[in-house]
């Protein structure tokens, strides 16, 4: 997939490869994706042993940004958020 | 060396790289033991703009085990803050600094004490202030008294200093890792040159020092002043370390980071990691707690040094008795992993049980020594290495004979040294004779013990 600006993306269907891929992979059941980098699909699958990192900075805006391998994918997902939040307690 | 750059990970992450750690009965407070851990190898005087300091996001920690089981029933945890007042200028500081407080300093930090024993956790203090570094003439006229400053007086009767102070270790750094030569003794190498004093590499060097002074019935498992050196509640073991988050994120230019505390760095005796533990245990040994050493074992067992020796000087053989013994090299586990009984050491024993676990032993009820020999306890000092360790001490001549076997009649009577075990080091008797290393003014005889650290205009001159 050819590198996208944020502004792109977002126009975009949100069943994007990329989307459904991120979502797919943390069990979303809902959740858009709001910005992406870098990264060739094909390499979702290859990924999908290694590690991913989820990282939420604000919890408030419910943003979680995954990484894995050398992607990055943020999703806005409230619900997701306060699941990891009370799952962390 | 001693734990400078020892390890592949740690080497590229110099502000936790734990460098020297030291445990000793205070000369001039002999209730008293200091503790002191060294962070930040080989650090240049001149290191500016962004001169060297701890790292605000590692923790850095001293245990100690009072009670023989390897695990650390005390803990030291130190913690610091870097506060910037001008973010507006490229500059340390923006004039002389006279005084801790002084408004010309620029980039000042700040660190927590904690202590962690059976009672709970109690923050000692938590607003210190380190010195400054030693900048040079115009900035730091007068760096001697700065330093001064900065040693604080905890509750309970303890000290406590965080902050750069003078490399306090000696060694011919360049030498030895050219294939192991020592240059005094490197016309009998394997590849001769002509022999050659030693060169005190780390002579001018600095170092980030955290030291205690803790009286000794804050130590001990029972309270008391210990008096008895056969009386187990006497010994303590030693370590240090340095650890990090476990998750950290870059966020533009800033950072976000979570998750428990995990190990990078540790050290109890010099050299340890260094040379005995190969490399692809290395970093395994940084991120594992003392209790687990039995694992390396062998490596003590089978010291590699002790089987290159031969190899790197052979002809005329200078270490034949020494290339015949196959034996395990208990004297050298002794040493390291489980103290020196009574039964070889009757005034100094460090025996800690038969838990083997690599931290530096020291017998606290052992009067500092009137006239201290900086062989420690080979050149019949036993208030000296390795009963513990001071500043002085030359544990890389000392630990170089003892793998060469030199204390292997302490263990075993049928072993007879080579002659070359009792004088190997890197550096000539006459540098010894002449008393440089050292040096004299690379220590003070008062806490924290490590010498005023050389200033940035003078060093390198």
């Amino acid at each position: 997939m050819a590198r996208l600006t944020r502004r792109a993306f977002l126009q975009s269907s949100v069943g994007t490869a990329t989307g459904i891929a991120a979502a797919g992979a943390v069990g979303l059941a809902t959740g858009g994706v709001i910005g992406a980098v870098v990264g060739d699909t094909s390499e979702v699958a290859a990924a999908a042993n290694e590690p991913m990192v989820a990282h939420v900075r604000i919890g408030s805006r419910g943003d979680v940004t995954l990484m894995v391998g050398h992607r990055e994918v943020t999703v806005r997902d409230p619900v997701l958020v306060n699941r990891m939040r009370r799952a962390a307690r | 060396m001693s734990s400078h750059r020892e390890a592949p990970a740690i080497s590229k992450d110099p502000v936790a790289d734990n460098t020297d750690t030291y445990a000793f009965v205070s000369p001039d407070r002999p209730d008293t033991v200091t503790l002191i851990a060294n962070y930040i190898p080989l650090e240049g005087p001149d290191g500016g703009p962004n001169f060297y300091s701890f790292g605000d996001d590692v923790l850095y920690s001293i245990y100690i085990d009072n009670d023989g089981d390897a695990l650390p029933e005390i803990t030291y945890q130190f913690r610091f803050k870097t506060k910037i007042r001008n973010p507006n200028t490229f500059l340390y500081n923006t004039g002389p600094i006279g005084d801790l407080n002084s408004p010309n300093w620029n980039v000042r930090q700040f660190y927590s004490v904690t202590r962690i024993d059976s009672t709970g956790r109690h923050e000692l203090d938590d607003d210190l202030k380190c010195p400054p570094v030693n900048v040079g003439i115009r900035s730091t006229p007068d760096y001697e008294d700065l330093a001064k400053a900065a040693v604080h007086e905890l509750s309970g009767g303890t000290r406590v200093f965080a902050g750069q102070r003078r490399e306090g270790f000696y060694v011919d750094l360049g030498s030895i890792f050219d294939l192991g030569a020592l240059r005094p003794f490197q016309d009998l190498h394997l590849i001769p040159l002509a022999a050659h004093p030693g060169v005190d590499a780390t002579q001018h060097l600095s170092v980030h020092t955290i030291a205690l002074q803790i009286p000794k019935t804050l130590l001990t498992s029972d309270g008391s002043n210990p008096s008895d050196p056969t009386n187990s509640t006497s010994v303590i073991g030693v370590w240090a370390a340095a650890s990090r988050r476990k998750s950290r994120v870059r966020v533009g230019d800033d950072v976000d980071e979570a998750g428990p505390w995990v190990q990078v760095s540790r050290l109890g005796n010099p050299l340890v990691n260094e040379v005995i533990i190969p490399l692809g245990k290395k970093d395994l040994w940084n991120s594992v707690a003392p209790s687990t050493d039995s694992q390396f074992q062998p490596y003590f067992a089978h010291p590699e040094l002790a089987g290159l020796l031969p190899v790197l000087y052979p002809s005329p053989p200078a270490f034949p008795n020494l290339k015949a013994y196959t034996k395990e090299r208990v004297d050298i586990e002794a040493i390291f992993l489980t103290g020196i009984p009574a039964s070889i050491l009757p005034t100094a024993p460090t025996f800690t049980g038969t838990t083997l676990a690599e931290m530096i032993r020291l017998n606290m009820a052992v009067p500092p020594a009137s006239s201290p020999s900086i062989n420690g306890v080979l050149g019949g000092d036993v208030a000296g290495f390795p009963n513990g360790r001071r500043v002085f001490d030359d544990v890389a001549t000392i630990e170089i004979r003892a793998l060469a076997g030199a204390t292997i009649p302490l263990v075993d009577g049928t072993f007879t040294p080579d002659a070359a075990a009792g004088a190997v080091s890197d550096f000539s008797a006459a540098q010894f004779s002449s008393g440089s290393p050292p040096g004299a003014d690379r220590y003070i005889d008062n806490f924290p013990y490590l010498g005023v650290p050389e200033s940035g205009f003078d060093v390198p001159s």
